[in-house]
């Protein structure tokens, strides 16, 4: 599935993109910085009723909001994680096996420890103002 | 003094603080520094912060070893935020500890830490929220803001406008949406190619450029909140196309950059205190935090000052920055409203504010 928008589209997009990935717990989103993947968490989290300050998690790594709909949501980045075992000391396994759902920025840095169900999320500019949202269900 | 001196009993009525002064030894270890501090009837006697050096070389705070580390140094700054403060343990009259938010494991080491002294020494134990004491940091100099004040309080993690009515009335009126305005200083230094830390390189090299020299999007995000994801992805497709042009694009504008990505970051910020002073009338004007070390916008701010009409405070650095004493002054304030913890309560990664 295929989905572009930009800002004034992207209620719809993660409207979509929730359908599609509800029945899986742990979300990755793929992207270069600058994609918008705390964008769409943001606005995602936003549409589950999420009431809490949504924000980029690349300094705290993990951030635990709560929703009406989808429970407790935990909004990891694992930009600055040098590989599984600082991932896991850190946390992110407890979070990742908690049955709760996970959405995670930057995946790449300790993709051993992802569970092996997981929906992927690949997000790229097309230009300056639009995105594409891919996923692979 | 008109805060402490609320507490001076002087009609002698039974109180738990009567004829006692109260000393509070607080902690901090939400990120990367470990901290002590002990406050005696409000007045800091000491804060005293052990920095984690080995962050740098790994481009950011590892959390793993952070904890490690914290544990390493949590008695020994301890000891010498007693010794500093001239105070015995026996003496304190209650522990403090950063509850929230921050790294969990670090968390948890100041927080197991404190708990089991408190238990240990029959002391009540006080958690504070970490942003809340950034606010409250404007209060421990003799030159503080009267009630109620705005604060904006900006570091790596966090970007709030916070109104204070009272020493534990704070709320927050606007934050930001995704990046905090220090995550937008070390990224933006980052894509110039800058070494971590990067903030305090861009305000070092934005000293010698031209603020104006370029234009990069700033946000349009309504009532207080904040946004500054845009800005970043601004500065990346504007570097990208300058440098197909000219590969030395940076290394040739180097400082005009800096000076130009730090007037945008501080245009938006300053934007949104003008705003929140026009909607609330409150024109005592702080700002907070490690970002508040920023030369630009200390600067900002104080000229905004002049030209609004505001009085601004800004903390002594020591303050700004994550540090123990901001934590001992919140406990103080907590400890005089009888706001205790119970001993199983546990460390949150969560920000909300209770």
């Amino acid at each position: 599935m295929d989905i572009q928008f930009n800002l004034s589209t992207i209620k719809e997009a993660v409207q979509s993109l929730w359908n599609a990935g509800k029945d899986t717990k742990v979300w990755v989103f793929h992207g270069e910085m600058g994609a918008g993947k705390t964008t769409v968490i943001h606005a995602l989290c936003e549409q589950l009723g999420v009431k809490q300050a949504i924000s980029s998690p690349t300094f705290a790594i993990i951030n635990e909001y709560n929703s009406p709909i989808a429970g407790a949501i935990y909004h990891m980045d694992w930009y600055r994680m040098r590989d599984e075992e600082e991932a896991i000391q850190a946390g992110i396994e407890d979070c990742l096996l908690s049955g709760n759902y996970c959405f995670v920025e930057w995946p790449e840095k300790a993709e051993n420890i992802l569970p092996e169900k997981v929906f992927n999320v690949y997000l790229k500019a097309t230009d300056h103002e639009n995105r594409l949202l891919t996923v692979n269900a | 003094m008109s805060f402490s001196s609320e507490n001076q009993n002087e009609t002698g009525n039974n109180s738990s603080t009567e004829n006692n002064s109260v000393r509070i030894l607080a902690i901090e270890s939400s990120c990367d520094d470990t901290s002590a501090s002990v406050c005696i009837d409000g007045r800091i006697a000491s804060n005293y912060v052990a920095n984690q050096k080995v962050h740098e070389q790994y481009g950011g705070v590892v959390p793993e070893l952070a904890s490690r580390a914290h544990m390493q140094n949590i008695v020994p700054v301890v000891d010498v935020a007693l010794k500093q403060a001239g105070i015995s343990l026996q003496e304190i009259d209650a522990i403090a500890f950063t509850q929230s938010p921050g790294l969990i494991g670090s968390l948890l080491v100041g927080a197991q830490f404190a708990k089991s002294l408190a238990l240990a020494l029959s002391k009540p134990l006080i958690a504070v929220h970490h942003m809340q004491a950034h606010v409250l940091a404007n209060l421990i100099e003799e030159n503080r803001p009267s009630f109620p004040f705005l604060c904006l309080t900006v570091s790596g993690g966090h970007t709030q406008i916070v109104l204070a009515r009272s020493p534990l009335e704070l709320e927050v009126i606007g934050e930001t949406i995704d990046d905090a305005a220090g995550e937008a200083f070390d990224k933006s230094a980052k894509l110039l190619g800058l070494p971590y830390p990067g903030g305090p390189l861009v305000d070092k090299n934005a000293q010698l450029g031209n603020p104006l020299a370029f234009k990069f999007a700033e946000p349009q995000i309504p009532e207080l909140n904040f946004s500054f994801s845009g800005l970043k992805t601004s500065v990346l497709y504007f570097l990208q196309a300058k440098q197909k042009e000219d590969e030395k694009f940076i290394e040739n504008n180097l400082n005009d950059l800096c000076a130009s990505v730090q007037h945008t970051i501080i245009q938006i910020l300053l934007k949104k205190l003008k705003k929140a002073v026009a909607q609330t009338g409150v024109k005592n004007v702080c700002i907070a935090g490690g970002v508040s070390a920023n030369s630009g916008l200390r600067n900002a701010l104080q000229e905004a000052g002049k030209k609004y009409g505001w009085k601004t405070f800004i903390p002594p650095f020591q303050y700004c920055t994550d540090n123990a004493g901001m934590i001992a002054i919140t406990a103080y304030y907590k400890y005089k409203a009888g706001k205790f913890s119970e001993l199983d309560v546990s460390p949150t990664a969560r920000a909300e504010w209770n």
